[in-house]
């Protein structure tokens, strides 16, 4: 098998991986987008290569491969920055919940601890 | 004028009593309001044996998210005034009337409890002292007012902070970096002298790792703040 079809079926798993989390709502769509068009970009490239070359002459690469290295890396980074703000704003969001939560808690405990007076 | 404190606490069942029965041997009357920042051992029930409001955040939010409960409450319930204080019992409340009467007579919006004012007991170790140092400088530099210690969590605000800081306080080692957020709204900000006691139970959080860490994130945070003039 040449590796081209290795690539191809890497690609293929990696998207059934991803619309398995999709079908399954592990994964939110917005981000399944992202891995359902890289999936598709990496098949198309798999049958390619000769396109990978050319962006690469263009660009003034001489080794085809590290073009494709460095749109990963950009990719992946875009990722995780794009992650590390989600995070933070989960984070912001959980932190003013748990607030509200515990001031709702003690008014709460007030209310029925006035009840239960009155009630005596 | 309505006011309350409110004390951070996260495992303070060892000095939480003591610290609420002072603030309220103070001499004048004032709320107070216990955050337990999700401790594990007793101190929700140490803090309501001493007979303060306590609020008990389920999860463990940290210091900052711990000490903008106090201010989202001090706003639901219409305080005028808050004061916070540590858990730990190394702020004095005898200068609770001081720092309040400042804000009631319109000097300032927030009233910091410094313990380099004036000469006072409190020493310091060495990289401590350095680390307040650099900040005060720093944060002299870039609000172009001074500050002697930026680092005192002993502060007393007004209405128009508490609202402030309901909306945003800074998540880890706030103190620093709320000068500067505050003094880029235009709020009057004063330090008075006050005395710090030794700490009386526990051991503080800071490690030498964490105060890398510390020094690095208030720097970036205070000049990225005053780039941005958020």
């Amino acid at each position: 098998m040449s590796i081209y079809m290795v690539s191809f079926l890497v690609s293929v798993i990696f998207l059934i991986i991803t619309l398995y989390f999709f079908k399954s709502r592990r994964l939110d769509f917005r981000y399944c987008i992202f891995f359902i068009l890289l999936s598709v970009v990496l098949m198309v490239i798999s049958f390619n290569v000769d396109w990978v070359e050319e962006a690469a002459k263009l660009l003034g690469v001489y080794y085809a491969p590290a073009l494709l290295f460095a749109f990963a890396l950009v990719f992946i980074l875009s990722v995780i920055v794009y992650l590390a703000v989600f995070i933070t704003n989960i984070t912001k969001r959980v932190t003013r919940l748990n607030q509200e939560v515990a001031i709702l808690k003690e008014k709460l405990e007030k209310y029925e601890e006035d009840r239960s007076h009155e009630d005596r | 004028m309505k006011s309350m404190v409110v004390i951070p606490a996260y495992n303070e069942e060892k000095s939480i009593y003591k610290v609420v029965k002072r603030v309220q041997n103070c001499g004048m009357k004032i709320d107070v309001v216990v955050v337990n920042d999700g401790s594990e051992d007793r101190t929700s029930e140490e803090a309501r044996r001493a007979g303060a409001i306590v609020i008990n955040l389920p999860l463990n939010v940290g210091i900052g998210g711990a000490v903008q409960t106090g201010y989202l409450y001090a706003v639901y319930h219409g305080y005028d005034a808050v004061v916070q204080i540590d858990g730990d019992g190394q702020h004095d409340p005898v200068d609770l009337p001081n720092l309040l009467s400042k804000l009631q007579n319109g000097e300032a919006d927030m009233v910091i409890g410094s313990r380099f004012v004036e000469k006072s007991d409190y020493k310091p170790s060495f990289f401590r002292k350095l680390g307040i140092l650099f900040f005060s400088k720093l944060i002299s530099l870039l609000t172009g007012e001074k500050f002697t210690d930026t680092t005192s969590g002993y502060r007393a605000v007004n209405r128009k902070v508490m609202e402030l800081f309901a909306k945003y306080y800074p998540s880890d080692y706030p103190e620093p970096e709320t000068i500067v957020y505050l003094k880029r709204h235009g709020m009057k900000i004063k330090e008075i002298p006050t005395l710090m006691n030794e700490r009386k139970t526990g051991k503080s959080s800071i490690t030498p790792l964490k105060s890398v860490y510390y020094m690095i994130k208030v720097t970036f945070c205070l000049l990225l703040q005053d780039l941005k003039g958020v």
